[in-house]
């Protein structure tokens, strides 16, 4: 019989992409890597003319929501109930970019990819891009709890010099 | 290249058509949204009197759906108002 244990750990930082009066978009940096996880999604589709409309749309909306606020609406339901991992775009598509939707005012940026099986779970590439953003998420959750990290209006304050061991 | 520029570099890329379908298209979302609060309406209930699934309607409020003439003229009759106006 034999067991395996994973003991990678991925060390994380939450960078800002984009702040406005309504919102504020952030995205995540792993630690060794000198491209956000949102800057590794743009690279990979940005000259993929068989995607070329998803990505502009998905690149539209989230432009959109730098105007309006993460509206929930706006996004498509990922994850587990019981976490704020969404999807864009809404509409019926291929292409998913993954983000976790803390409040109207707060929305953080993971990576994505092409859909090819019915569910997430069954792909082993945008089922870690969801991980990833649920391990975050679980973290963050449990900082702003003891109180090192904060949430006021669209700022996450605190987070500048933090690392996030995933 | 910082995520941002990278972010607000592409998106100068994007036709001004596809822009304008979003601008459409979302702007459509929100008013089918006021509509629908402004009458008290469920989108079980929008839904229903739509013909359509309620995760459907979900996705015409996402923003980004391209809309058909016959659904739009079918919102228009099921709210009583026009949603776009020419």
């Amino acid at each position: 019989m034999s067991f395996k244990i994973s003991l990678f750990m991925k060390h994380a930082k939450l960078n800002i992409l984009e702040e406005t009066e309504v919102v504020s978009l952030y995205t995540i940096t792993f630690e060794n890597e000198e491209s956000s996880e949102f800057d590794k999604f743009i690279s990979k589709f940005k000259d993929n003319a068989t995607l070329k409309h998803d990505y502009q749309l998905i690149l539209l909306a989230l432009e959109k929501i730098t105007e309006n606020g993460a509206l929930e609406r706006n996004f498509r339901p990922e994850g587990k109930m019981s976490d704020n991992v969404v999807a864009l775009p809404v509409y019926k598509s291929r292409l998913r970019l993954y983000c976790l939707r803390l409040t109207d005012k707060i929305l953080i940026l993971g990576n994505g990819g092409v859909k090819t099986t019915k569910t997430y779970e069954e792909s082993d590439e945008l089922k870690g891009y969801v991980i990833d953003l649920q391990k975050f998420e679980a973290l963050l959750k449990s900082y702003i709890r003891n109180g090192e990290v904060n949430i006021k209006e669209t700022k996450l304050i605190g987070i500048e010099d933090k690392t996030f061991k995933l | 290249m910082s995520t941002k520029s990278l972010f607000r570099e592409e998106l100068a890329k994007i036709p001004p058509d596809v822009r304008k379908q979003v601008d459409m298209s979302w702007a459509i979302a929100d008013k089918i949204d006021a509509l629908l609060k402004a009458k008290g309406m469920s989108q079980k209930e929008f839904a229903h009197l739509m013909g359509k699934t309620e995760p459907e309607v979900s996705r015409w409020l996402g923003g980004t759906h391209n809309f058909t003439l016959r659904t739009l003229a079918k919102i228009s009759v099921v709210f009583g108002e026009d949603v776009v106006n020419i």
